[in-house]
């Protein structure tokens, strides 16, 4: 019996090693990451019509994380790729938004994208992109975003259905920890859909929660004279307004008649605008002294570095909702495309979908609660932040893992 | 049930934003009335009045009552160029053109607001909330100084329309055009400062409205509705009947919450301009002016 190998089992043998090692050399060699020196992201937003405030915000923090991501290395999995902004005015309505989509996306090998801060705008461009297969990050508050069955949509804040329920929780929360009463509440809203939507929600979780609702009424914006809803106000007195203006030009005019009349009650609002540096300009600090809005984020612990350097770059008194949010945002991209090692958006898609990030580090820190990670749906499961107006700044006040400032209730 | 005293203070705010509607309408009457042109751009000028007293504020700390006057001043200028240089063209143009025109100018001027000045929310702080009280009436003292400045601007101008040689010329020329050329009143001159002083009246209007309401491109939609509705309520052309005019939308919008809901409110305004045409169709205080009939 032959106990060792024969001559033809042995070459059989090298070949087959020698085979082997070419086979995945040659493998190693296709699939390795392509040597990309720049990688593009997008962002459509509002740059003109009456929403190019909002859009500028965006703008300043997606910046602001692109140089940031590209001063420490670039795009490590990908040979230190910088990452590249490309930007899209998104116009005045939806149907600009989705042809400036189309345009960037059409000129540029687009990753990963941002926007477009209004929910009609987002709901048209996250058609087109999900036709392109690019994964979409937005901050945008219909529900419907993220109901549509789309795979390439991710959402970092609270659903607009969300914020009414949390931000009423957070208020009576707040108020046993300061230890003021509520039982009666006045709602007042302008006839926009969003709010009247959000005040209507508040609405039925006050009477759910026991609390009586004294007054209910709604405007046609614009107001001319806000006499008579705060008259009306302060005759029933509550112990908090949930106040849905959507506009500052109502707002002012309801702030300025409750001064007026000498009259002040905690209130609660939707949506970052009523915390934007022109109201404070318009008004000055006194009359919007503990004015609350339900915000998606805003500087939170473990912020004050990135808040600090935006300040210094831009020359903005605060970082705001719109420009932390869009500085996580990008840094999202930045993770996904760490992980993943490719420029394939698909790929990128699957590791946003991964996610599963926290600490205080960007992006986890830029965001409620301090992590980043979705559902299946492409939902970020989160809640809102309640920032306050105190001394002539807004700041975030409840909830406590989320807040610089102790809550106040001013009377 | 809506208490007494509320009443009264919807009477009394009612009243004083109804003031100011006055004057704005008062500047659009006027040049309505001895043109002829029905001027939609009127709304964009107090929308760059507004702008001009809230940077005199803002820029170079002026006081927002003494920006009036400058304002004023600034806007009778504006008013002698703008007209030569855009409106002069179109003056005798069939009255279809004209709103067109107009309506084309306003969207211009709102837009070069919205390149140059941003679509921002300005405001001027410090004054819009200051009031006294009157036995549990709150009384706004920016609306009143408002409301005094707007009477006091009609009854001047009411004055100088009667007892001055150029204004007996401009109710000559806005009462019957043609008589007024055979009788050698220079027209084209009337209407000209005609023209120029509606402008500066609708500065003031824009200066004083400054001073409390919010400062946007596209304020002008807020108010240009309003001011037409007050003008033909009061009569084309009747200065008094659009002071009248704006106090009757002011206090109608104001009282109106006792009737109907809030987002309805205006509908009383609409209403009640209905019954108004119905019934006296060249409004309270009109008569059918040369200027507006047939295309010339």
């Amino acid at each position: 019996m032959n106990k060792g190998l024969t001559k033809i089992q042995i070459a059989i043998l090298v070949v087959v090693v020698i085979a082997s090692g070419v086979v995945g050399y040659i493998a190693g060699y296709f699939t390795r990451p392509a040597s990309v020196e720049f990688v593009n992201i997008g962002l459509v937003a509002p740059l003109s019509g009456p929403w190019a405030y909002q859009g500028k915000f965006k703008k300043l923090g997606c910046e602001m994380a692109v140089d940031d991501i590209n001063e420490q290395g670039g795009i490590k999995s990908l040979g230190g790729a910088k990452l590249v902004l490309r930007i899209a005015d998104a116009g005045s309505s939806a149907e600009e938004a989705a042809a400036a989509a189309e345009r960037l996306i059409g000129t540029y090998p687009i990753v990963a994208g941002i926007g477009a801060w209004h929910s009609a705008f987002t709901l048209a461009i996250t058609e087109v992109t999900e036709r392109a297969h690019i994964p979409w990050l937005t901050l945008s508050l219909a529900d419907a975003i993220t109901q549509r069955g789309f795979r390439y949509v991710f959402r970092t804040s609270a659903k607009s259905s969300w914020n009414a329920q949390f931000g009423i929780e957070f208020v009576l929360n707040m108020s046993q920890a300061v230890g003021y009463t509520i039982q009666r509440i006045a709602i007042v809203s302008d006839s926009n859909a969003a709010s009247v939507a959000f005040t209507q929600s508040c609405k039925n979780i006050s009477i759910s929660k026991g609390l009586e609702v004294v007054m209910d009424q709604v405007w046609t914006s614009p107001l001319s004279d806000a006499t008579p809803i705060v008259t009306q106000i302060k005759n029933l007195d509550p112990d908090f307004l949930v106040f849905g203006a959507s506009t500052f030009v109502d707002a002012k005019l309801v702030i300025d008649k409750m001064q007026e009349l000498n009259y002040r009650v905690p209130m609660m609002s939707q949506g970052s605008w009523p915390m934007m540096p022109p109201v404070l300009e318009a008004e000055g600090p006194e009359p919007l002294e503990g004015w609350m809005t339900v915000a998606a984020t805003w500087p939170r612990p473990g912020c004050e570095n990135i808040v600090q350097r935006y300040m210094n770059r831009t020359g903005e008194p605060w970082m705001n909702q719109d420009a932390l949010i869009d500085y996580g945002h990008v840094w999202i991209i930045k993770e996904a495309l760490e992980r993943c090692g490719s420029t394939d958006p698909t790929a990128v898609r699957d590791a946003i979908a991964q996610l599963n990030l926290s600490g205080n580090t960007p992006p986890a820190v830029c965001f409620t609660g301090g992590y980043v990670r979705f559902d299946e749906t492409g939902q970020r499961p989160g809640w809102p932040v309640l920032v306050q107006w105190q001394n002539g700044t807004p700041v975030s006040v409840w909830p406590p893992e989320d807040a610089l400032a102790e809550p106040e209730f001013v009377t | 049930m809506v208490e007494p005293l509320s009443i009264v203070q919807y009477i009394v705010s009612g009243i004083l934003v109804g003031g100011v509607y006055g004057l704005m309408t008062v500047g659009l009457s006027i040049i309505c009335g001895v043109s002829g042109l029905v001027n939609f751009a009127q709304g964009s000028f107090l929308m760059v009045a507004m702008y001009l007293s809230y940077f005199f504020w803002l820029l170079l700390g002026f006081n927002p009552y003494f920006n009036i006057i400058i304002v004023f001043g600034l806007f009778f200028l504006f008013g002698l160029v703008i007209y030569r240089s855009l409106y002069h063209p179109i003056i005798r143009k069939p009255r279809a053109s004209q709103v067109i025109y107009t309506i084309g100018l306003s969207i211009i001027i709102q837009n070069l607001a919205l390149l140059f000045w941003r679509a921002d929310y300005r405001g001027i702080s410090g004054y819009a909330s200051d009031a006294f009280e009157i036995s549990g009436i709150f009384i706004n003292k920016a609306q009143l100084v408002a409301f005094a400045i707007s009477i006091v601007a009609t009854i001047i101008l009411s004055v100088f329309l009667k007892k001055t040689d150029i204004g007996k010329a401009i109710r000559a020329t806005a009462d019957d055009r043609e008589n007024a050329m055979l009788v050698g009143i220079n027209v084209k001159r009337v209407t000209l400062i005609a023209f120029a002083i509606g402008t500066a009246l609708e500065g003031i209007a824009g200066a004083l409205t400054a001073i409390f309401y919010s400062i946007y491109p596209a304020v002008a939609m807020d108010f240009i509705f309003l001011m037409f509705v007050a003008m033909v309520l009061g009569g084309l052309g009747s200065l008094k009947g659009s002071m009248i005019g704006g106090l009757v939308v002011g206090l109608v919008q104001s009282l109106s919450v006792l009737v109907l809901p809030m987002d309805i409110r205006n509908i009383g305004v609409f209403i009640l301009f209905l019954f108004v045409l119905l019934f006296k169709p060249f409004g309270l205080y009109g008569k059918q002016l040369e200027a507006l009939v047939g295309e010339k």
